[in-house]
C-alpha cells in the first residue's frame, strides 16, 4: 500500500509541475486581457473626429489609427485563444494523471479493498484521500478552463458595445479563478505531502 | 574594396586614351568587367542592407522611449492641471501643498520635454542615416578603368557610370534599381512617420507652452536634416506636413491659439504616436498572415542574397556582414561564409586515449564516451557560454 501511496505522490508531483505551467499561462492571459481591455475601450475615442483636433489635418489618420488598434485587437484575440488551447492542453494532462491514478487501483495486478483504501500509514495519507484529490484538483481546473474560454470568447462582442463595467467584471473573475479556491489547493497539497 | 591584380600598373596617358571605351564597357558591361564588378556591389549591398536593418532596430528604440517620455509628459501635465480640483484628503491641510505639487510637476513636465525632444531627434537621425544608405547602394567604378588596379568606391567620379554595372543582376535575378526600390519603399515608411511623429512632438511640447508652432526649428540644425529626408520645403521655408501613405497631403497646418487639449485628445495622440500608421509591420517586420498576402521586405532581399551564397543570410542581424571601407575596395572572392555569421563550431574534445592505443577497440572507446569524453564536453560548453559569443550552445553534435 505504502508503494501505491508513493505512485499517487508522484502523480500529484507532476500535477503541481502542471499547475506551474497553469500559473504561467495565467499571467500571460490577464496580460493580454489587459490589453484587449485598453483598446476596447480607447476605441470608441478613436472613432470621435473631434479627439483628433490638431491632427486632423492628416487626411486619413482618424480611419487608419482605428484599422491598426483594430488589426492589434484582433491578433491579441487571436493569442488568447491560443492560450486557451493552452490552458485545455493542461487539464488534459491533468485528465490523464488522473485516469492512470484511477486506473493504479482498479486495473493493477492487486485490487485494494476497502479498507486498504482507508489504510492510513502514520501521517501518510490514504489511497482514497490520494484519489479523491486528484479528482478535486482536476475538477477545479476544467470547470475554470470552462469559464475561461466563456470569458475569452465574450470579449469580441464588446468590440461593438464596449463597457468598462463589464470589462472590470471580466478582468476580475479572471484574476480570481473561483473555481481553483488557493486555500483549498493548499490543503491537499498540505494532506498529501504531509511529510515532506 | 576591391583588387585585382595585375602584373603592372599602366602609365596615365594609356589611361586617357582607354577612358570613353571604358565607361562604355561599364554601362554595357563585358563579361570581365561584370566579374570584377559583381563581388564589390554584392558586397556593398549587403553591407547596406544590414545598415538599414540595423537602423530599424534603433528606429523602434528611440520611438519606443519617445512613447514613454510621451506618457508621462501627458500624465504630468493632467496632474498639474487636475491639481487645483485634487482631493487630498489629511494631506490638504499642509501648507503650500498644491503649490509645491505643482512646482514638482512643472520640472518634471520640463525633463519629460527635453527627453522628448531628445528621442525625436534620435528618430530624425535614423531616418537620415537611411536616406544616406540608400544613396550609398551603388557601386562606381573608381580611377580610371584602364588602370590593372580596378577600384571601385560608393561615389561616383564619372557621370557616366550609373554605378548600376549596367542594370546587370547583382545576386540572382535583380538588379541595382530594383533592390533600390525597395529600400526606397522601406525609408519612406518611416519618412512619412517622422513627419506625422514631428507634428506629435510639437503639439506635446506645446502643452503649458504657447510658443512652439510647426513652423519652428525644434532643436538646431533640424531644418537641414529634414531637408536631407526631403520633408522641408524651401519655397514655403517650412516643413512639409505629414501626410499618411496612400492619402493626399493635406493643407498647411493651423494651430489654434491657446489650445487645451482633453483626456480624450492626449489619448489619441499616443495612440497615433503607438500606432506608427505609416509603417506597415506586415510587410517589415511582423508575422504575415497568409491571407493577407504581403511579403515582408527583409525577407525578400534576404531569399534574393540567399540563393547565391547559399548560406543563411540575416540582413536583421545588426552586425554588418563585411567591413566596407569608404572609398577603395580590394577584389578579393568573396567569403562563402563570415565567422560572425557561421553558427557551427568545432571544438575538440579530448577522449584520454593514447597515440598508441586501438581506437577501434570497442572497450575502450565505450568507456571513453560514456566516461571521460561527457565531463569535458561539459566543461566546453560552459566555456562557450561564459565566453562573449553572441549565440549560446543550442545544439551539440558529437562526431
Amino acid at each position: 500500500m505504502e508503494a501505491m501511496v508513493r505512485k499517487y505522490q508522484q502523480k500529484l508531483r507532476k500535477v503541481r509541475d502542471e499547475m506551474d505551467r497553469w500559473n504561467e499561462l495565467q499571467s500571460r492571459l490577464l496580460r493580454q486581457f489587459r490589453n484587449a481591455s485598453l483598446i476596447i475601450e480607447r476605441l470608441p475615442v478613436l472613432q470621435e473626429s473631434k479627439n483628433y483636433h490638431r491632427l486632423a489635418c492628416i487626411s486619413g489618420i482618424r480611419e487608419d489609427v482605428v484599422v491598426n488598434q483594430m488589426e492589434s485587437l484582433e491578433t491579441i484575440l487571436f493569442s488568447m485563444k491560443m492560450t486557451i488551447q493552452e490552458f485545455h492542453g493542461v487539464v488534459l494532462s491533468l485528465e490523464k494523471i488522473l485516469r492512470d491514478g484511477r486506473q493504479l487501483v482498479k486495473g493493477g495486478s492487486m485490487v485494494p479493498t476497502v479498507e486498504q483504501m482507508e489504510l492510513k500509514v502514520g501521517i501518510k495519507p490514504s489511497l482514497a484521500d490520494c484519489l479523491e484529490r486528484l479528482t478535486v484538483l482536476h475538477e477545479m481546473h476544467h470547470s475554470e478552463y470552462l469559464l475561461k474560454s466563456s470569458v475569452v470568447a465574450v470579449v469580441p462582442t464588446l468590440v461593438f458595445k464596449p463597457s468598462g463595467g463589464d470589462l472590470g467584471a471580466l478582468h476580475q473573475l479572471l484574476v480570481d479563478q473561483p473555481n481553483i479556491p488557493r486555500e483549498e489547493v493548499e490543503f491537499i497539497f498540505g494532506v498529501i505531502f504531509a511529510e515532506d | 574594396m576591391h583588387t585585382l591584380n595585375s602584373t603592372s600598373f599602366s602609365s596615365q596617358s594609356f589611361e586617357e586614351t582607354e577612358l570613353e571605351s571604358q565607361n562604355s564597357e561599364l554601362r554595357s558591361p563585358s563579361p570581365i568587367a561584370s566579374r570584377l564588378w559583381r563581388p564589390s556591389a554584392q558586397r556593398n549591398l549587403r553591407n547596406q542592407w544590414s545598415n538599414l536593418a540595423s537602423y530599424k532596430q534603433q528606429w523602434v528604440s528611440a520611438s519606443s522611449s519617445g512613447m514613454s517620455q510621451a506618457t508621462s509628459l501627458v500624465n504630468a501635465f493632467l496632474s498639474q492641471r487636475n491639481m487645483p480640483l485634487m482631493d487630498l484628503g489629511v494631506l490638504s491641510d499642509m501648507i503650500d501643498i498644491k503649490k509645491k505639487a505643482c512646482k514638482k510637476l512643472a520640472q518634471q513636465h520640463e525633463v519629460h520635454r527635453s527627453k522628448l525632444l531628445s528621442s525625436y531627434n534620435d528618430l530624425v537621425a535614423v531616418v537620415t542615416h537611411m536616406i544616406n544608405t540608400i544613396n550609398s547602394m551603388r557601386c562606381f567604378l573608381k580611377g580610371p578603368t584602364s588602370s590593372p588596379l580596378v577600384q571601385f568606391s560608393c561615389n561616383s567620379d564619372d557621370k557616366n557610370d550609373g554605378g548600376d554595372g549596367g542594370g546587370i543582376p547583382v545576386f540572382m535575378s535583380w538588379s541595382i534599381p530594383y533592390l533600390e526600390k525597395y529600400a526606397q519603399e522601406l525609408v519612406e515608411m518611416f519618412t512619412l512617420e517622422l513627419s506625422v511623429k514631428r507634428l506629435l512632438v510639437v503639439n506635446l511640447l506645446s502643452l503649458h507652452s504657447d510658443g512652439i508652432r510647426w513652423v519652428d526649428e525644434l532643436y538646431e540644425g533640424e531644418f537641414d536634416h529634414l531637408s536631407i529626408c526631403n520633408l522641408y520645403s524651401v519655397e514655403s521655408c517650412e516643413p512639409i506636413p505629414p501626410r499618411i501613405q496612400g492619402w493626399k497631403s493635406d493643407a498647411p497646418i493651423t494651430v489654434p491659439s491657446n489650445y487645451q487639449p482633453d483626456h480624450n485628445v492626449l489619448q489619441v495622440y499616443l495612440t497615433t504616436w503607438l500606432t506608427e500608421v505609416n509603417i506597415d509591420t506586415w510587410r517589415l517586420m511582423g508575422v504575415v498572415p497568409p491571407s493577407l498576402g504581403a511579403l515582408r521586405i527583409f525577407d525578400e532581399v534576404g531569399s534574393e542574397f540567399t540563393h547565391l551564397f547559399a548560406e543563411v543570410l540575416d540582413v536583421e542581424n545588426n552586425t554588418p556582414l563585411l567591413p566596407l571601407a569608404p572609398s577603395l575596395q580590394i577584389v578579393a572572392p568573396l567569403p562563402l561564409m563570415t565567422e560572425e555569421h557561421n553558427q557551427n563550431h568545432l571544438v575538440s574534445v579530448p577522449d584520454r586515449l593514447e597515440l598508441g592505443d586501438d581506437r577501434k577497440n570497442a572497450v575502450k572507446l565505450i568507456y571513453t564516451i560514456l566516461r571521460v569524453i561527457p565531463g569535458h564536453l561539459k566543461t566546453s560548453i560552459r566555456k562557450f557560454n561564459r565566453s562573449d559569443m553572441i549565440e549560446q550552445i543550442t545544439l551539440a553534435l558529437l562526431i
